[in-house]
């Protein structure tokens, strides 16, 4: 007497299409999650970044991290510990244009730019705007928070030689050809 | 508390299931305690038994749906709590504004869960079986399943409405699997457990399920049916350590690699940004939860003498296979695409 079938007929060709079932689920949320990462996204909290709070810190092989405030840059830089040499590029919140932390002006308030990432940092270009927002929202100008992962500052330019009037070729005491002390014109040394 | 409109349904629903609870729980207990002298084997009980055993049987099913709803319900709400809690960048934030709450709340629905449908499994048997002979020991079972069903919904009342202001969490943790492995291990040369802590064990245990619940579904009708019940017990026991590495693993390796964060990343916040991650980690419940059932019929019906208990270990075990190969086949599938891309 053969046996009874199972309540669940389960056999070869059913786990073979669940199977098959499965990795198609798998691809498609791979293509869609794909979709999704188009986005820009903080690389601390991945919450879409707001243009106005957002802070982009360039590694010196040239690769680029984008955060949507400066406290997810600063809990970011803290927990990895090791990079260095960088450059941070903040936004300057009352005219939303990329500032370099170096030059900007750093608020620390009581107001919270979200909730969510409990940013409490403000970043002005203007020093006037920053003591105004410190003042009206008991906030403490603070120094740039980024100053030690940042490079180091770059060597100051030689000071500028003394003007001369630019050398017309075929004028008289001027050289044969432009092309015989090349750079000579522009300056270079 | 924090009032809104997830809230307020779950509240609604956890207050359905409360009462259900109690009723199916009340119900069970005195048709256990007061099974009636007349009552025929087989057959439907006379007088209110007959109207109390209808009763329970349709608050059972009820209660099914209503745990169905109040599960994913849970995450919505913890979900709509992210903005709410100053830190929490997602539901692993909210969790951690009472961990001990939350966790318990997460643990009490799928237990709930699984007593319900081991008590409409075990009622499936028993009917199916010559005389309904386990019916005073099925009404245990959904006496159980009542106590288990009042526990998760007094439990997430009482999260719902405990006071959150004031809580400020952290989100960030450091990936299990970045931070150097015990060095007993490297001492012993198990370099691929001490550079990956985490995701080994989880691939190394779910394989070893995997075969396992695949011999015994493929196996289970020729193996001496007296062998059913232990060895039932046995998968279910390894089944429920293979579920928490799944879950170390999944936490400490898979999501990091899938997310590719290296502070902010748990997986919560992957089953939010892939759309078929609670499938993958679903089928590893599932699997979990068959091997359980299986484990329950085996024993409780007595698969050593009931045919219909013997048909319902075997079967449990192939979809428990069957459900663990897919939720691995899934996250080999985006591990795989991690390290492509």
């Amino acid at each position: 007497m053969p046996p009874e079938p199972l309540p669940i007929r389960i056999g070869l060709r059913q786990a073979a299409l669940a199977l098959l079932g499965a990795l198609a689920l798998a691809l498609l949320g791979e293509a869609i999650q794909a979709q999704v990462a188009t986005r820009e996204r903080c690389l601390l909290d991945r919450l879409p970044i707001q243009p106005i709070y957002q802070v982009r810190v360039n590694q010196p092989d040239g690769q680029s991290l984008h955060f949507g405030s400066p406290r997810c840059a600063l809990s970011y830089l803290e927990r990895l510990g090791t990079l260095r040499d960088l450059e941070v590029i903040v936004t300057d919140e009352v005219a939303g244009r990329p500032v370099p932390a170096r030059q900007a002006f750093f608020v620390q308030s009581e107001v919270l730019t979200s909730r969510q990432d409990g940013n409490d940092w403000h970043v002005f270009a203007d020093e006037v705007e920053a003591r105004r927002h410190a003042m009206r929202y008991e906030g403490q100008l603070l120094p740039d928070p980024f100053a030690r992962w940042e490079q180091e500052a770059p060597a100051p330019l030689p000071p500028a030689a003394p003007y001369a009037a630019p050398v017309v070729p075929g004028a008289p005491g001027a050289p044969a050809s432009p092309t015989a002390q090349p750079g000579a014109a522009s300056g270079e040394p | 508390m924090i009032l809104n409109l997830p809230t307020m349904l779950l509240l609604f629903v956890a207050g359905l299931v409360l009462v259900l609870g109690l009723g199916l729980g009340g119900t069970a207990g005195l048709l256990a305690l007061f099974p009636g002298e007349e009552e025929i084997p087989g057959e439907p009980p006379p007088g209110w038994r007959r109207s109390a055993d209808a009763a329970l049987h349709a608050g059972v099913r009820v209660a099914l749906v209503l745990v169905g709803l109040a599960w994913p319900l849970l995450y919505l709400v913890l979900h709509s709590y992210v903005p709410r809690i100053p830190g929490a960048m997602c539901i692993y934030g909210v969790t951690q504004v009472d961990p001990g709450l939350v966790h318990g709340v997460e643990i009490a629905w799928p237990v709930a869960l699984l007593a319900l449908t081991l008590g409409l499994l075990l009622d499936r048997v028993d009917r199916e079986a010559v005389g309904a002979p386990n019916r005073q020991r099925n009404r245990g079972v959904f006496w159980l399943a009542g106590a288990c069903l009042v526990f998760a919904a007094w439990q997430t009342i009482r999260f719902l409405l405990v006071d959150k202001g004031g809580a400020t969490v952290s989100c960030c943790t450091t990936a299990r699997d970045i931070a150097p492995g015990p060095g007993f291990f490297q001492y012993l040369g198990l370099s691929l457990l001490t550079e990956q802590p985490t995701l080994t064990p989880y691939l190394a245990s779910s394989a070893g399920l995997l075969l396992l619940l695949t011999l015994a579904g493929g196996l289970g009708r020729r193996l001496p049916p007296v062998a059913l019940s232990p060895l039932a017990l046995l998968l279910a026991a390894a089944a429920g350590v293979t579920t928490l590495v799944t879950l170390e693993g999944m936490f400490g390796a898979v999501s990091p690699r899938l997310l590719g964060l290296p502070f902010h990343h748990c997986l919560y916040c992957v089953m939010t940004e892939f759309v078929d991650a609670p499938l993958f980690l679903g089928a590893a419940l599932g699997s979990a939860l068959t091997s359980a059932l299986a484990a329950g019929v085996a024993s409780l019906a007595d698969a050593g003498s009931s045919p219909p208990a013997q048909r319902w270990t075997v079967a449990l075990w192939r979809l428990g296979a069957v459900l663990l190969a897919c939720s691995l086949v899934m996250v080999g599938v985006h591990l795989i695409v991690a390290e492509l891309r």
